[in-house]
């Protein structure tokens, strides 16, 4: 087995994808013509977004991502070349601050966000070794 | 069964709150077992040779199981509409909708762009076609829900009525009271009802579509224990957990 996908279960597809591309500055890989189903631009394991419908579909139940409700227990991770400059972005693109850029013992510039959904995205530097 | 139960190919329905269009005949006559499923339902009845009698029936927010009679050649075709779309595409608030639902003078009284889907047909075939063709143009003149309410139906789907309506309130930023009578509005079901409707729902697809044991299926579908799933499958199925009859599994989608 090798590691496939992350598929996040979001109300609006759409509106996620779009957001993404301005907020996280990534591209569209693929959308499916349904817009239940989209992919984004991320190399080798695929991020990509789900219409909830499809996991009534699929036959399991969830706990749906709301900005206003608890966040769900994962994160998704952006290596960023400026990260101070990349959470300023994600900001004034609909994300919500959680944790402004610092500097980590471990050398790494740490930042963390909430998407428009209400899942965490860290913004972070390489970790230089 | 007596009759066969098919829905269109996706590809024919107008993507605009409509779940499934759907038709079936009765070969022979007999009982055919209905069960809850929170949806509103805009169905044409006729005899199946000579669809020149069309009667429309509005299914109805019933909270328990029926059994339909039908006599052979006895035929239908339906459109269920997606949780929270069929107050807009009928022109009606489902609040005060009897469970048995609405039929005859009533129905046509109420909606009177139904007068065209009944008038005669030379056979099922057309009678089907300018089915979908109504309600597509109808689904063009008509401006979609409101984003908020597209999102309360998802999280109550997606969640497959595992969460309790404070909650399902708060994420929404609408007051409990606010979620309720508004879900009232949009399908005639109490959130209580409706998410014990879906729990239900999805409980018997996890025991006849995945296959798993009835003790699997109470603990995944959140259930406190078996005899409360038990419970649950005799009020809204009229069966056991452990024998389900051969229903009809509708396509749910929000």
């Amino acid at each position: 087995m090798r590691f496939g996908y992350t598929i996040i279960y979001v109300p609006d597809v759409r509106a996620t994808l779009a957001h993404y591309q301005r907020a996280f500055g990534l591209a569209e890989r693929f959308i499916h013509e349904s817009g239940t189903y989209a992919e984004l631009e991320t190399g080798a394991t695929v991020l990509a977004f789900a219409a909830e419908e499809l996991a009534e579909m699929h036959g399991f139940a969830l706990r749906p991502n709301r900005s206003a409700d608890l966040a769900a227990g994962v994160e998704i991770a952006f290596i960023s070349a400026d990260p101070d400059q990349d959470y300023a972005r994600a900001l004034s693109n609909g994300a919500t601050a959680l944790s402004p850029p610092k500097d980590m013992p471990w050398g790494q510039r740490v930042s963390y966000v909430r998407d428009m959904n209400g899942c965490i995205v860290e913004i972070c530097s390489e970790i230089k070794g | 069964m007596p009759a066969r139960y098919c829905e269109l190919p996706d590809s024919m329905i107008p993507d605009a709150g409509i779940e499934a269009i759907w038709h079936s005949r009765s070969d022979r006559a007999g009982t055919y077992r209905v069960l809850p499923d929170g949806r509103c339902d805009l169905i044409l009845r006729y005899a199946s040779d000579a669809p020149n009698k069309i009667e429309a029936v509005l299914s109805g927010p019933a909270s328990q199981f029926y059994d339909l009679d039908l006599q052979p050649g006895m035929a239908f075709v339906g459109a269920r509409f997606k949780p929270g779309h069929a107050p807009r595409f009928l022109g009606m608030s489902l609040a005060q909708m009897p469970p048995e639902g609405l039929r005859g003078p009533a129905l046509m009284h109420a909606l009177t762009w139904l007068q065209a889907l009944t008038a005669p047909a030379v056979s099922p075939e057309v009678l089907l076609a300018r089915f979908g063709t109504c309600l597509a143009e109808r689904a063009q003149e008509i401006p979609p829900p409101p984003q908020k309410t597209l999102a309360i139906a998802a999280a109550f789907h997606v969640s497959a009525g595992r969460m309790a309506l404070e909650d399902l309130a708060r994420i929404h930023r609408v007051s409990s009271r606010q979620l309720a009578r508004n879900w009232r509005h949009l399908t005639g079901f109490s959130p209580k009802t409706y998410c014990m409707i879906l729990q239900f729902q999805r409980a018997l697809r996890l025991i006849t579509k995945s296959g798993l044991s009835p003790a699997a299926a109470a603990y995944e579908a959140g259930y406190a224990d078996q005899p409360h799933m038990t419970r649950a499958f005799h009020r809204f199925g009229g069966f056991s957990p452990a024998r389900p009859l051969p229903v009809t599994l509708v396509t749910m989608r929000s």
